[in-house]
């Protein structure tokens, strides 16, 4: 966790009578605000361009421009309560729902998404096996030497060089 | 070794760069690595400013990516408006900026590793000075050339067998995007 959500969760943790919220924390809070709300839109528009509608025939319902309904589209920050009432209604006919959720007492999920591991423990333990078999020589490369020994004629100083070729050639 | 071996080598066992977490509690759909200055500056104790709150907005710009939120990209050099992501020309060196667009607006020159895998490495205020950084003022600016030659050097520096991303095909890039749409499009 950084420095700055531990400050966010502890001034937000202080309840009714702590001090005032600091106002990096609010601007955070409300720019994260505008992420959602702008996914949320977006994610209902792509669906229903699936079915056919478009800018201009959702300008046409809602009785605003193409150029309105453009900028509205295209970033969060255009967006008001009265915009996001039009663009519900005229994208769906629908309304939003809400509920709200405590940001506080929450757990990280899904940490490492990308190889399945259930949490940065098993991502950090993979990360460090494979680093140290990538330092290491496989099983190939150790019969390999093997094999060289075996085969004779070779001294100290050979081997070494081999071993340090051989290392190279993994990393 | 693969690209994504060597990022999390780089991340957990060496720790030259760093992973941004979502707020706990978030989805984390994507992977925003930090290039050191990035984890620094978002590490730092700040007092309560217009930069900070400069900082805290951008924190949350990219911990939207992170969360897998809907992004509006545009691969098209020095047409971006509204688009989160702007690929930046050349289109050869595959470097983008990630667009904070809350005024006084920040960018972030970042690189594709794989599909919704990002490199930030730096970045600069857009047109009102930030923490020491000159604004990147003009397209042909010292300040975009700076931007991008430290993007370059970092990816150098990291993945010197590897090329980023690049491309127009925006599925390789990215999940749950959309080009940005121009006022003639629908």
């Amino acid at each position: 966790m950084t420095i700055f959500q531990k400050q966010l969760l502890n001034e937000l943790a202080a309840g009714p009578d702590g001090d005032p919220i600091s106002e990096s924390k609010l601007v955070y809070l409300q720019e994260r605000l505008r992420g959602r709300f702008f996914d949320i839109l977006i994610d209902r528009f792509e669906l229903a361009r699936e079915g056919g509608l478009t800018q201009r025939k959702l300008a046409r319902r809602i009785r605003k421009s193409p150029e309105v309904v453009n900028r509205w589209l295209s970033a969060p920050s255009n967006l008001t309560l009265d915009s996001i009432s039009d663009l519900f209604a005229g994208i769906g006919a629908e309304e939003l729902n809400f509920s709200l959720a405590s940001l506080l007492g929450r757990t990280p999920v899904n940490y490492w998404d990308l190889d399945d591991a259930p949490s940065i423990e098993e991502a950090q333990k993979e990360a460090h096996e494979e680093a140290q078999k990538e330092s290491q020589p496989s099983t190939a490369e150790k019969n390999a030497m093997k094999q060289l020994k075996q085969e004779g004629g070779m001294g100290q100083p050979k081997q070494e060089s081999g071993v340090a070729s051989i290392e190279a050639a993994g990393s | 070794m693969s690209i994504r071996k060597e990022w999390k080598k780089l991340v957990y066992v060496e720790r030259e760069l760093f992973r941004l977490a979502p707020l706990d509690g978030d989805r984390n759909a994507r992977t925003v690595l930090l290039s050191r200055e990035m984890h620094e500056l978002f590490e730092r104790q700040m007092e309560e400013s217009e930069e900070a709150n400069r900082r805290s907005r951008l924190l949350a710009t990219l911990q939207n990516i992170v969360a897998g939120r809907r992004l509006v990209v545009c691969l098209e050099p020095f047409r971006a408006r509204k688009a989160n992501i702007g690929r930046l020309h050349p289109v050869e060196d595959s470097i983008f900026d990630i667009r904070c667009l809350e005024k006084p607006a920040v960018r972030v020159f970042c690189q594709f590793l794989e599909r919704n895998v990002l490199l930030a490495v730096t970045c600069r205020p857009r047109s009102v000075s930030w923490l020491g950084w000159l604004p990147l003022g003009a397209r042909s600016s010292k300040e975009w050339k700076r931007g991008m030659a430290a993007t370059k050097l970092e990816w150098a520096k990291f993945f010197p067998t590897y090329s980023p991303v690049g491309g127009d095909n925006l599925d390789d890039y990215l999940s749950k995007a959309t080009l940005e749409r121009t006022r003639r499009g629908s």
